[in-house]
């Protein structure tokens, strides 16, 4: 008798402690958290346009479309019977709604005032001890250390005590670009690197800004990576102002492939994997 | 007013396009001159200066010309002094065109001048049908306009948000700056716009005829339709390549020629002339504002921002001291309307139609239901059906009120400016970075708004009053278009809510949203009395001793509370306040008692409708109610133009 109640205790307590198991993602950053823990959410938000600008990790096919990210679809969300829902703050005025539904949890990873880079790594420690899966995070940051000290190890092989500066933009139009400056997570890449940002920015809640081509002419040394694709290449290509900027007469432009700069760890190690990659193309000087 | 010379105006234009080049570059005059006469040595500060300075400030001369010639020419052929592509919602049309093609159809092999040409046509066809051919030279067309201006812009946005990745480098490209990178544009334009002008000197002469009126021009021996034709299709094609090239830049279409003429250049050679000239001014003026202000400021200010700052207190100026006809196009013929059916058959449908709306979604697979929700799904749906339905019946009884007061099927809540006041307060609250909520700053902006019509309302007749809401709508345009240009999250958050979003009301604000409504609509029935006298005229009302005026200040202040606490919530919603009370009386409704209550009825189901398409068409993806209803209404308006045609087209 005593030994059923305890068991049914012990039934009762794994019952009610038991982690989330049915995650709804409705921001890029969380979903990407999530399959870093090896979480398969049972939703995400924009499912098409993450498979086609974030494209890493890779989601698993099963997973469901939630609608928008500025305008999720509640009654979807509600059909699913989630227990856990992830949000950023584009939806903290939702979170009432939320709540209503299932637990919600705020996961607010880009602010002018924190550090983007160290808020990734505490934001998907904070989801992985919710969702029972600290192991597996500490698994990773370990991975993900030793990774970057090869890597790191590899480009002082080869460059030396001086490696070449990176800037790393995305093109917006054939005359203007966005370029990641401090707290951007490509600089927190660089870094981790040991590389040294070529163009600074001042600090921005998402670490990027809008600039002009001709800003570009101030890059005298260093290496220009660009996002890729850009549809409006050959505009690019044909300007005369382009051809004539140092860092493109000097052969000093890379482009990478489409790689996402507004996630976590996971988009950390993946930056410094291609940074490094388009560094192995440069021979040392 | 003596007049300044050409060549006056030609030297400040020479001065102003020669500190425009001094204001970017750090090379002396000197190395400047030996750049362009001996191009070569590959300099970067040099090729900067060559192949990005030049070349911005050739295209601002150019393209402010083309501009300015596009405004001239409307305004002559409408002989409507405010006309211009952007108050007559053709920029719109283009613009919508030219995203529409990239977005639907990638890869399209059309050059980008047709379709913006296509756009342009199109929306100024749909113009003349709404205002009335006969009619472009009054205060109609700018109605229809604006009108127009709102709908293609959600029309646009509804195509950005579905695209929201693929769409940020398309507002930043769209958002109307001078900036270049090398020749490639100048060579574009020249070859497209030097033909257009050899036109030009044959029209003068019929466009001098035609001011006399087009019946006596037309007796005089003029091919009106033929000159309307080509005229209008020129307009529209400058206008078209100045979009193609540098994206929407307003105002200095309709600033130059208006200028021109205070000048006193009024016959159409000396105004095109004129014109010219101070639309190169101005533009370069404006983009000269904008480079010095993007050294300063950490975000990129784009030309078209710039001229939309200088343009607009002028366009505004310019609206409240310009006479202009109060010429209107009555939609609707009394006579042709038809018998009234029972109001409770109304009411049935109306009802069956709510039902529908609130049982009718799509469950978790994606399968379409209709039956009774759950009570949690149906906490989440009735919030938003609420707020949608009480903002459809405000904006019909927001519009009955206008169309009666002014006598002109063409007002409504939309064009007061009080919904730009509270996109504006909105947009300040979000370039402040205010942690206050961004609906105080909305409400704030049309209370804003609503104080300076009162004020107005007793000293300008109400047609100003409309024209300065016109003048307020381009100024949100220009302040828009800065925090649009960023391309980032702000953006979108700022054209969802733009569009009309009803999706994050909350139970408490959709039932006070409701009690609100209902609470005017229960003051203006109380009104009808008024109203009904107002509407036959004023010197009726006059004489069964109305006062007048305080009657039109009350009803003015009660139109622009319902559209306060439904623009504040939602933003600019276009063509349901229009286009309601239209049909009200079209289905039979002549009396204002049940033009009231039919206008409400149909607000309602309308919008709730909209709702239901809005959470089901693009399942699970969901579309702003706002663009929806505005887009349902707007294409209500056309089937009824195009099914009853009219007998003065």
């Amino acid at each position: 008798m005593k030994i059923i109640v305890v068991v049914l205790g012990l039934l009762l307590s794994s019952l009610l402690q038991a982690a989330p198991s049915r995650v709804i993602a409705l921001s890029w950053e969380a979903t990407e958290y999530l399959l870093t823990l090896g979480v398969t959410p049972i939703a995400v938000a924009d499912r098409a346009d993450y498979q086609q600008w974030v494209v890493e990790p890779a989601l698993p096919g099963k997973v469901l479309d939630a609608g928008s990210r500025l305008e999720p679809n509640l009654e979807r969300i509600y059909a699913l019977k989630p227990d856990l829902i992830i949000i950023n703050p584009a939806l903290a005025g939702m979170q009432a709604n939320l709540e209503k539904i299932a637990p919600t949890l705020l996961l607010d990873a880009f602010r002018a005032e924190h550090d983007n880079a160290s808020a990734a790594e505490r934001l998907q420690r904070q989801l992985a001890v919710r969702l029972d899966r600290l192991a597996q995070h500490e698994a990773f940051v370990r991975q993900q250390g030793l990774e970057l000290a090869k890597l790191r190890q590899i480009i002082g092989q080869r460059f030396g005590a001086k490696p070449p500066a990176v800037c790393l933009i995305r093109f917006a139009s054939p005359v203007s670009f966005w370029v990641y400056g401090e707290n951007s997570l490509p600089e927190a890449a660089m870094h981790a690197l040991g590389l040294r940002n070529a163009c600074p920015q001042q600090r921005t809640a998402w670490g990027t800004r809008l600039r002009k081509l001709p800003d570009l002419a101030a890059l005298n040394e260093g290496l220009l990576l660009h996002i890729a694709p850009f549809p409006r290449q050959t505009e690019l290509e044909r300007s005369r102002l382009w051809q004539a900027l140092p860092v493109v007469r000097e052969r000093r432009v890379y482009a990478m492939p489409p790689v996402w700069t507004n996630g976590g760890m996971y988009s950390i190690s993946r930056l410094a994997r291609q940074i490094s990659a388009q560094l192995q193309n440069r021979s040392p000087d | 007013m003596k007049r300044p010379s050409l060549t006056l105006l030609g030297a400040a234009l020479i001065v102003l396009a020669f500190s425009h080049l001094q204001l970017a570059t750090p090379l002396s005059l000197g190395e400047q001159w030996q750049a362009i006469r001996q191009p070569g040595d590959g300099q970067i500060e040099e090729m900067i200066f060559l192949h990005a300075h030049l070349p911005r400030t050739v295209l601002a001369i150019l393209l402010g010309a083309a501009m300015a010639l596009s405004g001239s020419l409307l305004q002559q052929l409408t002989l409507n002094p405010l006309a211009s592509p952007m108050t007559l919602g053709t920029s719109a049309g283009a613009w919508c065109a030219i995203v529409l093609g990239g977005l639907l159809w990638p890869g399209n092999t059309i050059g980008i001048e047709w379709l913006a040409l296509g756009g342009s046509l199109l929306s100024f066809l749909l113009l003349g049908a709404l205002a009335g051919w006969r009619q472009l030279h009054g205060l109609g067309a700018l109605l229809a306009g604006t009108a127009l201006n709102l709908l293609l812009g959600s029309v646009a946005a509804i195509a950005v948000m579905m695209n929201d990745q693929y769409s940020r480098s398309l507002l930043v490209w769209g958002a109307g700056d001078l900036a270049q990178n090398d020749w490639y544009w100048v060579h574009w334009v020249l070859p497209r716009l030097l033909p257009a002008l050899l036109v030009l000197p044959l029209l003068c002469r019929p466009l001098q005829l035609l001011q006399l009126g087009s019946e006596a021009a037309a007796a005089a021996g003029l091919n009106v339709l033929r000159l309307a034709l080509v005229g209008s299709l020129l307009a529209l094609w400058l206008n078209g390549l100045a979009i193609s090239a540098v994206g929407l830049i307003g105002f200095v279409s309709l600033l130059a020629p208006a200028l021109a003429r205070l000048l006193g250049a009024s016959r159409p050679a000396d105004n095109m002339r004129y014109a010219v000239l101070i639309g190169s001014i101005t533009l370069l003026l404006a983009d000269t504002l904008a480079m010095y202000a993007s050294q300063w400021l950490s975000d990129i200010l784009p030309s078209s921002a710039a001229a939309g700052l200088l343009g607009a207190p002028v366009l505004i100026w310019l609206c409240l001291r310009q006479p202009l006809a109060d010429g209107v196009a009555l939609l609707s013929s009394p006579g042709k309307s038809r018998r009234l059916l029972p109001l409770t058959l109304w009411l049935a449908a109306g009802l069956l139609i709510l039902l529908l709306c609130a049982l009718g979604s799509r469950d978790a697979g994606g399968a379409w239901v209709l039956g009774w929700p759950e009570p949690a799904i149906w906490s989440l749906r009735w919030p938003r059906l609420l707020a949608a339905c009480a903002a459809g019946m405000g904006l019909a009884i927001a519009g009955l009120i206008l169309q009666r007061l002014l006598n002109n099927p063409l007002s409504s809540p939309d064009l007061l400016g009080i919904s730009s006041g509270a996109s504006l307060g909105m947009l300040a609250g979000l370039l402040l970075g205010s942690s206050l909520s961004p609906w105080l700053f909305s409400a704030a902006g049309a209370a804003l708004v609503l104080l300076a019509l009162c004020w107005l309302a007793p000293r300008q007749s109400p047609a100003r009053l409309i024209l300065l809401g016109i003048g307020l709508s381009s100024l949100l345009e220009a302040v828009l278009q800065f925090v649009l240009a960023q391309g980032n999250n702000d953006s979108f958050q700022l054209l969802n809510w733009l569009a009309g979003s009803t999706y994050h009301t909350t139970a408490a604000q959709a039932a006070s949203l409701f009690g609100l409504v209902s609470l005017l609509g229960l003051i203006t029935l109380g009104t009808a009395r008024v109203l009904t006298l107002l509407s036959l005229g004023e010197a009726h009302a006059r004489a069964t001793g109305l006062d007048v005026r305080r009657a039109r200040w009350v009803l003015l202040l009660l139109a622009g509370l319902l559209s306060l606490v439904i623009s504040s919530q939602f933003g600019p919603m276009a063509f349901i306040g229009l286009v309601l009370p239209q049909l009200a009386i079209k289905l039979g409704a002549r009396r204002l008692g049940s033009q009231l209550g039919l206008a409400t009825l149909l607000g309602a189901a309308m919008l709730a409708l909209a709702d239901l398409a809005s959470r089901t068409a693009f399942f699970p993806n969901q579309l702003p109610v706002g663009a929806l209803g505005s887009l349902a209404c707007g294409s209500l308006l056309l089937l009824a133009l195009l099914s009853s045609p009219r007998s003065r087209t």
